[in-house]
Formats: structure tokens, C-alpha cells, sequence
């Protein structure tokens, strides 16, 4: 039961967070490639006025989208992970063991390389965005439909599990074949879709990632009774009346939309789904989802934000692909994990 | 069988900051040699000895460094000195060749001799009549490209020569497995010229393999003249308009450096390059709102991949529409000419011919002063 120090507590971390948020959120367009001064963006941001006018486009065409994007590819990333850490009862589990990023990087590959000899990289380009979302879509789908089918007939969790890491490998390994028979230019298209990128994602294409990423959270928030129930086993939660084969569905379907539609727009974006669930445990030193959850959402967003701002290397002309960045800062982070495991898992 | 000693890479151990710069193509020279002029490549040399000649590529791929190839080029091997016999021997004139970059059938072309090739890579790409012609009835094949070549295609058509270029390190192993087939191999490595007259001026190198020298001299002269008469009439202008060059991908911009080949083309056609301050010879990899804030209002836009209309730019990314250059009709593409398959004459033939690429530049720039032109590469996107 929580303590009424306890709560406290945890309000002054919401509290903390949330301002840190905003303060990160204004930061990243602030910080860029080109230097805008501070009130040259405010001016911006609440008059639509300038002083120059391509600084109006950049705050509002490029930071502004890449910013949200930032946040909900963080917060979305973080809560499907939290997710599937919790379902598959492993430290090591994120939103991908599913096999939703290979799913969707077989989709893309079969897009970009397997029909290369029907158009060049550039036309590929001129395509724009939305032929390799739906691709995207339509692989990691597929992949999602099969791990659901199973999931109806199977009762072992950890026999899905293993199961979503070899239709994983399975789609990899198609795509490797791919990647074996195409072209120099198309290869490179592709690497550079694996690498992720949140700023390709342009207004409209927020008004489709939005609304997903809502949705997907407001399922997985309704799920916090099964996911605490959960972590008690599943003998457990079902003495509780928790029908466990639709509470997995149900936790699955929120957790594809999550990781299914980040990967389409951004591409395969890396261990911020692991390690941010074990932060905010650490953090909020709670194992009660109605905390990890919001919990997750606020530190995902914070460290996507904050690997954007390093990946645009301010003061330099160049940018970094943003997953180096996430991997560069998650990686301390999961090594902690298995250093400390022990720890960890009594968290668990 | 007969055996053949093919190759000598030649590593000089000096550090050598930027391509073949400091090579000293004079150097090495003896009584009974005569260096020919080459004058704007920096990429070969060709000397002349009494009965054979030998040709040097340097660094022949980008990051190389102190990289040499040499070929001794003869009539009769038998009467190449002793002292070159380690060098890889090929005998000229050659008479079945196959070239792997459509840049080395408009070298052939130039010097007509379109009719001694026998292989491509990739026919989808080339425009050139006579080639296609051939295929067509069978005389031309394609062997693949790069890791993928057809080995055995390759040996059984026995060519006399096969042109082939340098990506990086990764090339010289399917260069010495051709080698190890006897199969006479050489690198020709234009593309990392830095002026348009360097990248033309490779015609001698590849003509002095069909003793065609003398044709190459004179033709390559004819542009040179062209060329530079073309670049005089540009000295004077003061107006000189703002342009940009390529699109994004995702959220990075190439643009070609400050000192590239590219960036020469407008230099010469009395442009201002954006970037022109940049000192580098390859592209930049530019974040995306960099590109935009100094190139939003340029006056003019061109080289934009294989776009048809303004539509296929704003598909790329819809921000690209608060480009001046785009609202004010300026935007050129230089994939005028092409074949059935969309391979873009301006990478093929257009290596022989910077005289035309130029005169296309100043006219999209300078409109009035040549009042009757039809651009030939360039075309007007709309």
C-alpha cells in the first residue's frame, strides 16, 4: 500500500519530470544547426513573427514536428517496452521482441530493395514518406497477426517469446538476402531507414502518428490492473479473474500500435523501450504500474528529446542518426541492468 | 598457357594528404622517354618510351593514399625493356573491350571506337546509340557490376581490355580476380577529377589503349578551346545569381563542396554557389535546416536527381516548397536527355562534353546573352 510519504514523493518526481519535459521540449527548438536567438523564437511561437522569414519555417516545419515527434516516439517506445518487460516477466524484453521492428524492416526491405529494379533510389525518394510507412504497417502486421494467432493456441508466455524472436530472425533473414542482391544506392536508402530519423515525419503524417499513439496509450493505461496483476504471475493474476489469453491480447494489440507506428514513421528506434522502463522503476522505486506508466511516458519523452538535441550537434552543419544517439545512451544504461540484475529483478 | 605477369602496385611511402596532389608526373622520366601533356587531370600520366608507353593512375579511389597502378602499353610486348617486364603488359591496339561505367563508353565514343566494346554492365543505363544498337543484335552482353560481376560470362567473351573503376579498397579484389583469369584489367578513375576539363581529358588516357592518341589530342583540344571561351564571356558578369543544388534525404542535405567538380560548373557559368566559401572537393552532408536557411531564397535551383516536375520535389519532403527558387520558376533539371529506361545521358556523354554542360549553365543563369539557345541537358521544371 503507498504510504502517504510515498505519494508525496512521487508527486515531487511527476512534478520534477514534467518541468524538465518542457524545458528539454523548448530547448530542442532552441538548439540547431542554424542559430536562432531565444526571443527570435518566442516571438515565433507566439506571434508567427520573425525578423527573418526561413527562420518562421524552421522553428514551426522542422523543430516544432520534430520535437512532438520526439516526445511520442519516446513515450510510445517506453510504454511498450514497460509492457512487454512486465508480460514476459524479462529485464531484457522491449518493444521489439515481438519481432515488430524486423516485421516492419522486412516490409521496407521488400520495398526498397526487392523491387529496386523497378526504380531508382531517387524515385524512391520522390515517393515521399508514405510508401515506406505502409510498408512498414503491412510487415510488422504481418508479424503481429502471427505472434496473436499463436497466442490464442499457446499458454506458455516464454514459448511466445522465444516465438517472437525467431520470426524475427526469420524476417531478418530475408532481408539479408535482400540486402545481398541489391544495388549500392538502394542499400544505402534502406541502412539509412534503419538508422531511424525523427524529422521525416511532416505535419500531416502527425495527424495519423498522434491519434495511434493516443490510442495505444489510453489501452495500455486501462491495462494497469492486468499488468500488476501480472507481475505476481500468471497463476496468480488468473485467481484474480484476469482472463489471461485476452489480457495478453489486449496488451499485445496496444503494444504493436505503439512500436508498429514509431517504426513506421521513424524507423527501428533502439533501447530506449529497454531501458526507460528501468529507469522509472528505479526512479519511482515501484513495481505499481498506475506510477510506471505516466512514469514511462515522462522520461521516455525526456531522453528521446535529449537524444535529438545531441543528434543535431548544435553549432555543427551536420546531423547524427538517432539511434547511435539513444544507443550511445542506453547502452550504460542496460549494462547497469545486467550488472545489478539481482536487484533489478526483485524489482520485477 | 601462356604466362603473364600482370601487375605492380607501386606504394610510395610519402603521406599524401589529398588525391594523387602530390604525385610528380614528371619525375621517373629518362633520356629515351617523353612525357605527353597532360594538363588538366591529376588523376594519370602517360610517357613514351621508344616502342611502349606507360600509364599511371594514382589513388584511383577516394581515401586512397600513395595507391599507383602502371600498365605498359605495347604493339609487341616482346620489345618492351627488361626492366618494365614486371609491369602488367597490354597490348595495343585493343579490339574487344568491356567497360564496366557508362563514363568510359562516351571516353570510346569521343574516339570512335564504339564498335570494340563487348560487354557493359548495365544496358539500362546507357544511352549511346551504337551501343545499344549492338546489344540489341546480340554483339554486346552485360557481365554485372562490382561484387556481382559475372566471372565466367567475362572469360569465355575474352576481351582484350576491361575498364573498370575504383569505389574504395573492396575493389581491388575483384580487380586482381580478374587478373588472376589473365584477363588484362585497368582502373579508370575520372570521376574523382575536380574540374570538368580533368574528368574530359581522361579520353587520353583510355585512347592511348586504341593508339588513338593523336584523334584524342585534337578533339580534346576543340572542347578545351570551346570551354574556355565559353568561361571568358562569364569573367565579366557582376550579377551573378544564388543557387542550390540537390534535395534531402531525410534530414540530411549532400552538397557538393566548395572546391568540387559541381561547384566548378557554376563558378565557370558566373553563378554564386551557396557554399562556395566550403573548401572541401566531395559533398557535405548538411543538416537539413542549414541547407534551408542559407538557400531558401536562392535564385535558382538545379541537378534535383531524376525529378520530372515541381510535384516530385514537394513529394520529397513538403517543406521544400518555401523555396523561392520554386515559387519563382526557377528550377532546372539536368536529365534532359535520357534513354527508354530513365539512364540520364548527362552522366554519360556529358563527361565529353563539359563545353555543352557550361553553355547550358550560362544560359539558365544568363539567359540573354546567347538570346536563340536550346539548352541541351538542362531542362526547365515546372
Amino acid at each position: 500500500m503507498l504510504t502517504k510519504k510515498n505519494k508525496s514523493k512521487h508527486i515531487t518526481f511527476f512534478t520534477i519530470l514534467i518541468l524538465l519535459l518542457i524545458v528539454l521540449f523548448f530547448l530542442d527548438l532552441v538548439l540547431g544547426s542554424v542559430k536562432i536567438p531565444v526571443n527570435e523564437i518566442l516571438n515565433i511561437l507566439t506571434k508567427s513573427e520573425s525578423s527573418r522569414q526561413e527562420w518562421i519555417t524552421i522553428v514551426i516545419d522542422f523543430r516544432l514536428p520534430k520535437a512532438i515527434t520526439a516526445i511520442i516516439a519516446g513515450a510510445a517506445l517506453s510504454v511498450s517496452g514497460l509492457q512487454m518487460q512486465t508480460i514476459f516477466r524479462n529485464p531484457l524484453a522491449g518493444p521489439y521482441v515481438l519481432g515488430i521492428s524486423s516485421g516492419a524492416s522486412l516490409g521496407v526491405a521488400i520495398l526498397v530493395l526487392g523491387f529496386s529494379s523497378f526504380f531508382t533510389a531517387n524515385q524512391l525518394n520522390f515517393m515521399g514518406n508514405w510508401a515506406v510507412v505502409v510498408s512498414a504497417c503491412i510487415g510488422s502486421g504481418l508479424i503481429l497477426f502471427l505472434i496473436l494467432a499463436l497466442s490464442f493456441r499457446i499458454k506458455d508466455i516464454m514459448t511466445i517469446l522465444i516465438l517472437g524472436i525467431l520470426f524475427g530472425s526469420a524476417a531478418t533473414a530475408v532481408v539479408s538476402i535482400l540486402q545481398y542482391f541489391s544495388n549500392e544506392s538502394m542499400l544505402k536508402a534502406f541502412i539509412v531507414w534503419t538508422m531511424g530519423s525523427l524529422g521525416s515525419v511532416s505535419r500531416s503524417q502527425l495527424n495519423i502518428l498522434l491519434p495511434s499513439v493516443i490510442l495505444g496509450l489510453v489501452i495500455s493505461l486501462a491495462s494497469t490492473k492486468i499488468l500488476n496483476a501480472m507481475l505476481l504471475g500468471e497463476s496468480y493474476a488468473k485467481s484474480m479473474g484476469v482472463n489471461i489469453k485476452l489480457s495478453r491480447i489486449l496488451v499485445f494489440i496496444s503494444t504493436s500500435i505503439l512500436a508498429g507506428t514509431i517504426t513506421a514513421f521513424c524507423g527501428p528506434i533502439g533501447f530506449i523501450g529497454i531501458a526507460v522502463p528501468h529507469l522509472t522503476r528505479i526512479i519511482f522505486k515501484t513495481t505499481n504500474h498506475n506510477f510506471l506508466i505516466p512514469g514511462s511516458i515522462l522520461i521516455g519523452s525526456i531522453i528521446m528529446l535529449l537524444s535529438d538535441i545531441i543528434s543535431r550537434m548544435p553549432g555543427y552543419n551536420t546531423t547524427l542518426p538517432i539511434n547511435s544517439v539513444t544507443a550511445l545512451l542506453g547502452i550504460p544504461i542496460v549494462i547497469f541492468i545486467i550488472v545489478r540484475k539481482h536487484k533489478l529483478s526483485s524489482l520485477m | 598457357m601462356h604466362k603473364l605477369i600482370f601487375f605492380l602496385i607501386v606504394i610510395v611511402f610519402f603521406s599524401c594528404s589529398n588525391h594523387s596532389d602530390n604525385y610528380d608526373n614528371t619525375k621517373n622520366l629518362t633520356s629515351d622517354t617523353v612525357s605527353t601533356s597532360v594538363k588538366y587531370a591529376k588523376g594519370f600520366s602517360i610517357t613514351y618510351h621508344n616502342n611502349f608507353r606507360i600509364l599511371k593512375v594514382f589513388n584511383p579511389w577516394q581515401g586512397a593514399c600513395n595507391v599507383q597502378y602502371q600498365y605498359v602499353l605495347a604493339d609487341n610486348p616482346k620489345k618492351v625493356l627488361k626492366k618494365y617486364s614486371k609491369i602488367q603488359i597490354i597490348k595495343t591496339p585493343v579490339k574487344k573491350v568491356v567497360c564496366l561505367s557508362t563514363t568510359h563508353i562516351a571516353f570510346i565514343d569521343f574516339i570512335d571506337e564504339t564498335n570494340s566494346i563487348i560487354g557493359v554492365s548495365n544496358i539500362k543505363f546507357i544511352n549511346n546509340k551504337n551501343v545499344n544498337k549492338l546489344y540489341q543484335k546480340n554483339k554486346i552482353v552485360e557481365v554485372g557490376y562490382d561484387q556481382n560481376l559475372n566471372y565466367e560470362l567475362i572469360i569465355s567473351l575474352k576481351p582484350d581490355l576491361i575498364i573498370t573503376y575504383g569505389v574504395d579498397n573492396k575493389s581491388v579484389s575483384y580487380i586482381n580476380k580478374l587478373k588472376e583469369f589473365g584477363i588484362p584489367v585497368i582502373i579508370n578513375a575520372e570521376y574523382l577529377e575536380h574540374e570538368p576539363l580533368a574528368k574530359a581529358e581522361w579520353v587520353k588516357f583510355i585512347a592511348a589503349f586504341y593508339n588513338k592518341s593523336d584523334l584524342a589530342n585534337k578533339k580534346f583540344d576543340i572542347v578545351v578551346n570551346e570551354y574556355n571561351k565559353l568561361k571568358h564571356i562569364t569573367d565579366t558578369i557582376t550579377q551573378k545569381p544564388s543557387v542550390i543544388t540537390g534535395l534531402p534525404w531525410k534530414d540530411t542535405w549532400y552538397v557538393p563542396g566548395g572546391k568540387s567538380f559541381a561547384a566548378q560548373f557554376l563558378y565557370d557559368a558566373g553563378a554564386n554557389y551557396l557554399f562556395s566559401d566550403d573548401a572541401s572537393r566531395e559533398s557535405l552532408a548538411l543538416d537539413i535546416e542549414t541547407v534551408f536557411a542559407k538557400a531558401q531564397k536562392a535564385d535558382y535551383w538545379i541537378n534535383i536527381g531524376t525529378a520530372n516536375k515541381i510535384d516530385d520535389i514537394i513529394n520529397v519532403d513538403i517543406r521544400l516548397k518555401n523555396f523561392y527558387a520554386l515559387s519563382n520558376k526557377n528550377v532546372y533539371n539536368n536529365n534532359a536527355v535520357f534513354n527508354k529506361y530513365g539512364g540520364n545521358d548527362y552522366w554519360e556523354s556529358g563527361i565529353v562534353n563539359p563545353q555543352i554542360i557550361l553553355k547550358d549553365l550560362i544560359h539558365i543563369f544568363h539567359p540573354d546573352i546567347f538570346s536563340d539557345y536550346n539548352l541541351y541537358y538542362y531542362k526547365k521544371i515546372y
